[in-house]
């Protein structure tokens, strides 16, 4: 095990190498290419990327798939590119939140997805190519269309 | 920054294998055509800043923790 200091829990033990290393930068923190994925505690579903080099900079994440079951991951094939993705390879998508005053009104960022390599530790902030995805995606709302569309069995079944 | 001047129909070549053509020009608008390599990446401006803006805002925002717990917790009950 490793220690490390985060902004959320101090200083925490983390398995060694964990790290992932954004190759493709998350836009406006260039300089920081090393993040821990750490899933939040009593929060499911929700992880903190937090930078190795800066402890004051760390992002919630969430796969988006929870809110929005049609979503699509859809970015440039050079950026998949820079994954270095081979056969067998465990590949996450997330996209960053945005915790408002009120966290009803919390957003996900659909236009900046972040791809990463599990297996090789790579990861990328994209660019979705999808022309309806915007920074500022309400969650909730997102989520009660679908509720009322579906009967409320989808919001448990993407839970799963 | 390079400061070129062209007119409609003209181009500029850039590292030998991308070309920006000016397909047309309005008062206010001006209309490129690109042709570069698959691998070579094109985006509006606007979107990266976006992108950018949007990321500074979120780690600034990300200490909220405890709030959408109680959020989470009503949203699924």
């Amino acid at each position: 095990m490793e220690k490390i200091v985060t902004k959320a829990y101090g200083e925490i033990e983390v398995p060694e190498n964990s790290a992932i290393d954004f190759v493709g930068p998350i836009l406006g923190f260039e300089d920081y290419h090393n993040y821990y994925l750490l899933e939040i505690q009593d929060l499911p579903g929700f992880f903190w990327l937090q930078s190795k080099e800066e402890t004051n900079v760390a992002f919630i994440v969430i796969n988006p798939r929870m809110f929005m079951s049609g979503y699509e991951l859809k970015i440039d094939e050079s950026d998949m590119k820079q994954l270095q993705i081979t056969d067998g390879d465990e590949v996450l998508d997330y996209v960053i939140v945005n915790i408002p005053e009120d966290p009803a009104k919390m957003t996900m960022n659909l236009l900046g997805p972040l791809v990463i390599n599990a297996t090789k530790h790579y990861g990328i902030q994209g660019i979705s190519n999808i022309n309806d995805y915007g920074t500022k995606a309400l969650v909730f709302q997102v989520k009660e269309t679908e509720e009322t569309s579906d009967d409320k069995v989808s919001l448990n079944g993407s839970k799963a | 920054m390079l400061v070129l001047s062209r007119k409609e129909n003209e181009s500029i070549i850039i590292n030998d294998d991308i070309v920006i053509k000016i397909v047309s020009l309005k008062p206010d608008q001006v209309k490129l055509g690109i042709v570069a390599p698959k691998e070579v990446k094109i985006y509006r401006m606007e979107i990266y800043d976006e992108i950018q803006k949007e990321n500074q805002a979120a780690a600034l925002t990300a200490s909220k923790v405890d709030a959408l717990k109680d959020v989470m917790k009503k949203k699924t009950e």
